[in-house]
């Protein structure tokens, strides 16, 4: 069942309508959560209150896809979570139960696993000094991979906002890497 | 050395956005220019390591409110108002309507039976603008005092349900024009993070509110805009308070019960131009919904108000 029909579902009151929602975009919303606050416990938070808030108003949406509508509201919810929260970071490789979430390539030796990892925690690094509007437009697109219009609906700005912040963004994130010898292992030469 | 064009051209190349002759002059310049060449393969590099970072899972089951999703709810018992069209707009502006710092909206906030719902009294506006509520300072982007646009603050007014009190049209009480950009309006202050866009392809609602949830007797800055995608002309809207929320079937209800307009503009400003405030009531119990509520806009010849609302929890 398509998002439009679960949503006329959920107009009439149907809770059971809600959960394949749930189901189906909790992930994609937290792992875009995570890059964001670079923090699981708050990530996980943000998701939890992105549905909380969808539950109380998806119903009446209008106008927009369920999925960009849900990427806008766990957008907002991660930004309120980035102010109102100075918690430090925690090992991003786990949640607060302990359990593995970004799983290291199980074909890889322990040295390619710790470049692997050394350069994984280099770009969460990175992405966390960008300015807060660029480091989500490089997450929703980079990591959610939504498209250009996608995030002009998730984000209510103009396709060309939409672009231009995706460019700044991503010429930031290379910038912030310059000095990560896990990304660019020939950095000094390159620099 | 990297020239801003050129490097203005990185992302659209990434993700295949340049095709036909302009791709094959940046590759041409690419293969002439070390130095955008090198900026280019730095840029790949650290965008593909960024994708490398793949897929997280949430690590604990999301937990629903309890009871059915809240319906799409109608504003059937509120008081009549000008219909929110381009019409509107253009009579506004023949009408002079001009834009001013502190212009006049309404916050109506709606009582239903049981809900407990109080507001707050036009009369500790003072005219011409009084002092700056408290907390308002809090608000980053929010500025004071301002004035009651014309001097004059709404009076506030109570409309039993059934006798709904037609506001007449034009009337100085809500919407307001703004002389404010449409991209200006859309954004809301930074100080006000609960926010929602809202756009029906004709008209783009903006509400705001400087956090997601409140205590009893807190009071709640508004931003509202309803902005005419066609025209870009500005409006500070009519917008209630609503609820608390009361399950299932409270959604349904929460528009009915009396109305009572108060006043907005109680002095604060963002970039000279209204906020509304309301306050939560003082009765309210932790974990209760409200919802800021904007009526209308419809497009021209639609009978029903489409609705936007923000919610905010009671802490």
């Amino acid at each position: 069942m398509d998002d439009e029909a679960l949503l006329d579902r959920c107009r009439r009151g149907d809770r059971d309508a809600f959960t394949p929602l749930v189901h189906r975009y909790q992930d994609e919303l937290y792992t875009m959560a995570l890059r964001l606050t670079g923090n699981p416990a708050d990530a996980a938070d943000v998701v939890q209150e992105t549905f909380t808030r969808a539950f109380r108003s998806l119903p009446k949406l209008r106008g927009a896809t369920v999925r960009a509508w849900l990427f806008r509201v766990a957008v907002n919810c991660a930004h309120d979570v980035h102010r109102q929260r100075t918690r430090r970071p925690t090992d991003p490789l786990e949640d607060e139960e302990g359990r593995v979430l970004d799983l290291p390539d199980p074909g890889l030796g322990p040295e390619a696993t710790a470049l692997q990892r050394e350069r994984a925690d280099a770009v969460r690094q990175a992405l966390l000094t960008l300015p807060h509007d660029f480091r989500v437009a490089v997450v929703l697109r980079d990591v959610n991979q939504l498209s250009y219009e996608e995030m002009a609906e998730a984000l209510s700005v103009p396709l060309g906002t939409v672009k231009s912040r995706i460019s700044r963004a991503r010429t930031l994130l290379a910038v912030a890497l310059r000095g990560s010898a896990a990304v660019f292992p020939t950095a000094e030469e390159a620099w | 050395m990297v020239s801003d064009h050129v490097e203005g051209l990185f992302s659209a190349a990434y993700d295949g956005e340049l095709t036909g002759d302009a791709r094959v002059a940046f590759d041409r310049h690419l293969a002439e220019c070390s130095a955008c060449a090198a900026a280019f393969a730095q840029l790949t590099t650290a965008v593909d390591a960024l994708r490398e970072l793949g897929p997280a899972r949430m690590p604990r089951p999301v937990r629903l409110p309890e009871g059915a999703p809240i319906p799409q709810r109608r504003l059937v018992h509120l008081p009549a108002r000008p219909s929110w069209g381009r019409g509107l707009v253009a009579g506004l502006t023949a009408a002079g309507m001009v834009a001013v710092a502190g212009g006049i909206a309404a916050v109506v906030i709606v009582t239903r039976p049981n809900s407990g719902v109080v507001s707050r009294s036009s009369a500790s506006y003072a005219e011409g603008g009084g002092a700056l509520p408290a907390g308002a300072a809090n608000v980053p982007g929010v500025e004071s005092p301002a004035t009651c646009a014309g001097g004059v603050c709404p009076q506030a007014v109570t409309a039993p349900e059934s006798t709904p009190t037609p506001v007449p049209e034009l009337a100085p009480a809500c919407p307001s024009s703004l002389d404010t950009s449409a991209a200006a309006a859309a954004q809301p202050p930074a100080g006000f993070s609960n926010r929602i866009t809202h756009d029906d392809g004709g008209t783009t609602v903006v509400i705001a509110t400087q956090a997601a949830s409140f205590t009893p007797g807190g009071t709640v800055y508004i931003y509202a805009r309803v902005i005419d995608d066609a025209t870009g002309a500005v409006y500070v809207p009519c917008t209630d308070l609503a609820g608390p929320e009361t399950g299932p079937s409270g959604g349904s209800q929460a528009a009915s019960g009396v109305h009572t307009p108060a006043t907005p503009v109680a002095g604060v400003s963002v970039s000279g131009v209204p906020v509304l405030e309301v306050v939560v009531p003082r009765t309210a119990a932790s974990g209760q919904i409200f919802d800021v509520v904007i009526e209308g806009p419809s497009g021209v010849g639609e009978v029903q108000p489409q609705q936007v609302s923000l919610s905010i929890e009671v802490t």
